[in-house]
């Protein structure tokens, strides 16, 4: 997707219709990331939803 | 309650009285205590002088949910160090029915006796069980169900037992289609093995119930529990942990590099979407399988599944997390088909999946066959029912493997398998794997998903995290809790002693059950000591301090001093 400003986590999920609280855990390039994070352009964002390991 | 102590030697059974000591322990905290208590700590661990145990955790039998978990713990053959393992199904909860604090194991039969144990609520017998040699879990469960009952649990062991092997499990018969539960860790299968025993039979505890010392503060403190971890965002009826089972962490764990790939050489998995839990319940239901299914009666959280294959007909009573990572994206192997194949044949030969998986890994590297390659890889496995020399090297670890096909590449730390999390992208499961008196171990305590705290790929605070983690798994597995339900525990542990002091009127506090979590710990690390394992025999295995793990090219650089003193503010 095309972002047509820069913009964080939180900004980018609530732009995707989804729930912040409702988010687990959040990944940039791999590497867990917080709501408050940017995105930096071209990377692969991933949201997953709250998960405990087992 | 009582204390059933079976003499294998002598082939006898008695019954005692709990002692003070033992009194206000249960599960792993009474393992811990007995061991150090009653074992020589240095005793071979298949000898005479090691001792099998057998115990509800303290909150068993009441019906908290998800609380009926069976606690077995013996000197491991693989870590040689105290080991506590637990596994689901109907016999936690039974036990603490009928009244029972553990069954002991001492001694052991005559070379090539074997025995099943038969246990009602005040009768115990031994009786030769010559017709279930060689037989599978499976198979001897049922045929234990046909002659005892078909409510009664099971407790066996299946070939790998027989044959001593180190990595050997002891199943655990549940309710209907949960036909397979598994203590699954540290090689006690061979300890029940070494005994003698072949079975334990237990008769349903019917109008049983246990006292209760302040009825109504139990109730309510057990119900709250029970709604908490309904309205848990993981864990309810629409949470992850329900909807996917345990695999529903597939995706994320290869996401950040940490799923153990082609033997730990890589942490991410191309094909891994194929193994995702989102994948897992589409095909289950397309199949007419079931999802959302219980180890244990009464768990709200109902993480399993009943796998089927293309006809619908069931292959494995569920299909977990750590078992597709190390025989599924481990191996190279990409169909959830062919890694609840492989489970199947592990529970029914009575194995670990997670040190098979890790074993066969190591062989791959080997070169007894590639990487992916679906026949060659059950071809290896079936060797291990058989017993033949390769077999008998898979069937008894990954640390075994490794040095017999001069690998040095071995995913272990205290000489038992890792499971399904790279130590290099998830620092704080590296600490856990290096500190804990349980060996490599995710249940001991496991830093997945410990969000906005501490950075997985980082040093920084994973010695705390660690800490913290290592002292909620002592007390989950001391009370016959699941490791899931961790969150309404850690955020209210107020509801945890108010359900202890609902049983047995203690009257604890919330410090001392702090206490009483932390003094587990204590006790292990200290039977572990007298054992004369050092620090050394702790660590994260070397190649993983140098070799850089893709994608993030991370490596376990957690300096020693603080691996060395995770403990110092125990």
């Amino acid at each position: 997707m095309t972002l047509e400003r820069p913009m964080n986590v939180q900004e980018v999920a609530i732009f995707l219709g989804l729930d912040p609280d409702e988010i687990g855990l959040i990944s940039i390039n791999g590497i867990q990331s917080e709501l408050d994070d940017s995105v930096p352009p071209g990377c692969r964002l991933c949201f997953f939803p709250p998960m405990s390991g087992g | 309650m009582k204390l059933l102590r079976v003499d294998m030697g002598r082939l006898e059974v008695r019954w005692e009285p709990v002692s003070p000591v033992f009194e206000q322990l249960g599960g792993r905290a009474l393992i811990a205590k007995l061991l150090l208590e009653e074992i020589p700590p240095t005793c071979d661990v298949l000898g005479p002088h090691n001792k099998l145990i057998f115990t509800p955790g303290l909150l068993a039998g009441g019906g908290v949910t998800t609380a009926g978990r069976l606690s077995v713990g013996g000197k491991s053959p693989l870590t040689g160090g105290v080991k506590e393992a637990n596994g689901g199904g109907t016999a936690g909860d039974t036990l603490a029915k009928l009244g029972f604090k553990a069954i002991v194991v001492e001694g052991q039969a005559q070379r090539g006796e074997w025995y099943v144990l038969h246990v009602t609520g005040d009768s115990a017998s031994l009786l030769p069980a010559g017709d279930l040699m060689g037989l599978g879990t499976y198979a001897t469960s049922d045929r234990l169900q046909e002659r005892y009952g078909a409510d009664s649990t099971v407790i066996s062991i299946g070939q790998a037992g027989e044959y001593l092997m180190y990595g050997a499990s002891i199943a655990i018969t549940g309710d209907r289609d949960q036909r397979s539960n598994h203590a699954a860790r540290g090689g006690l299968g061979a300890v029940m093995g070494s005994k003698g025993l072949k079975a334990i039979v237990i008769d349903k505890p019917l109008g049983k119930s246990i006292p209760l010392a302040d009825a109504d503060l139990f109730r309510t403190a057990s119900r709250t529990f029970a709604q908490k971890l309904i309205n848990d965002p993981k864990l309810g009826t629409q949470g992850s942990q329900h909807l996917y089972g345990t695999a529903s962490i597939v995706g994320a764990v290869n996401e950040i590099g940490a799923l153990p790939t082609e033997n730990f050489s890589r942490g991410s998995f191309e094909p891994a979407t194929e193994l995702r839990g989102e994948h897992l319940r589409e095909l289950v239901l397309e199949r007419e399988g079931k999802v959302g299914t219980r180890c244990m009666p009464g768990c709200v959280i109902a993480c399993r599944n009943l796998y089927v294959d293309d006809d619908g007909k069931p292959i494995v009573g569920t299909l977990q997390y750590e078992t597709i990572a190390l025989m599924g994206a481990n191996l190279g192997l990409n169909s959830l088909d062919d890694v609840a194949r492989l489970n199947y044949m592990c529970n029914d030969f009575g194995l670990d999946t997670i040190e098979t998986g890790a074993a066969l890994g190591v062989a791959l590297e080997a070169g007894l066959a590639k990487f992916g390659d679906t026949e060659s890889i059950f071809a290896l496995l079936k060797q291990v029912g058989e017993g033949t020399i390769i077999g008998r090297v898979l069937g008894n670890g990954v640390v075994t493997t490794g040095r017999v096909l001069g690998i040095r590449r071995i995913p272990a730390a205290l000489g038992q398998a890792m499971p399904g999390y790279d130590p290099r992208s998830l620092k704080g499961n590296g600490v856990t794997y290096a500190t804990s008196p349980q060996g490599a171990d995710h249940t001991a305590g496991n830093a997945f998903g410990a969000r906005k705290e501490v950075n997985p790929l980082g040093v920084q605070g994973q010695r705390e995290l660690s800490l913290k983690l290592q002292i909620i798994a002592a007390m989950l597995d001391a009370t016959g809790l699941c490791l899931f339900a961790r969150p309404p525990v850690i955020a209210d542990p107020q509801l945890m002693v108010d359900m202890i002091n609902g049983i047995y009127g203690w009257g604890w506090t919330k410090e001392d059950l702090d206490r009483f979590n932390r003094q587990v710990l204590r006790t292990e690390l200290e039977f572990n000591r007298r054992a004369g394992i050092t620090a050394a025999d702790y660590r994260i295995p070397e190649y993983m301090r140098e070799e850089p793990l893709a994608p993030h090219n991370a490596i376990f650089d957690v300096p020693d001093s603080d691996l060395d003193s995770v403990f110092e503010t125990l």
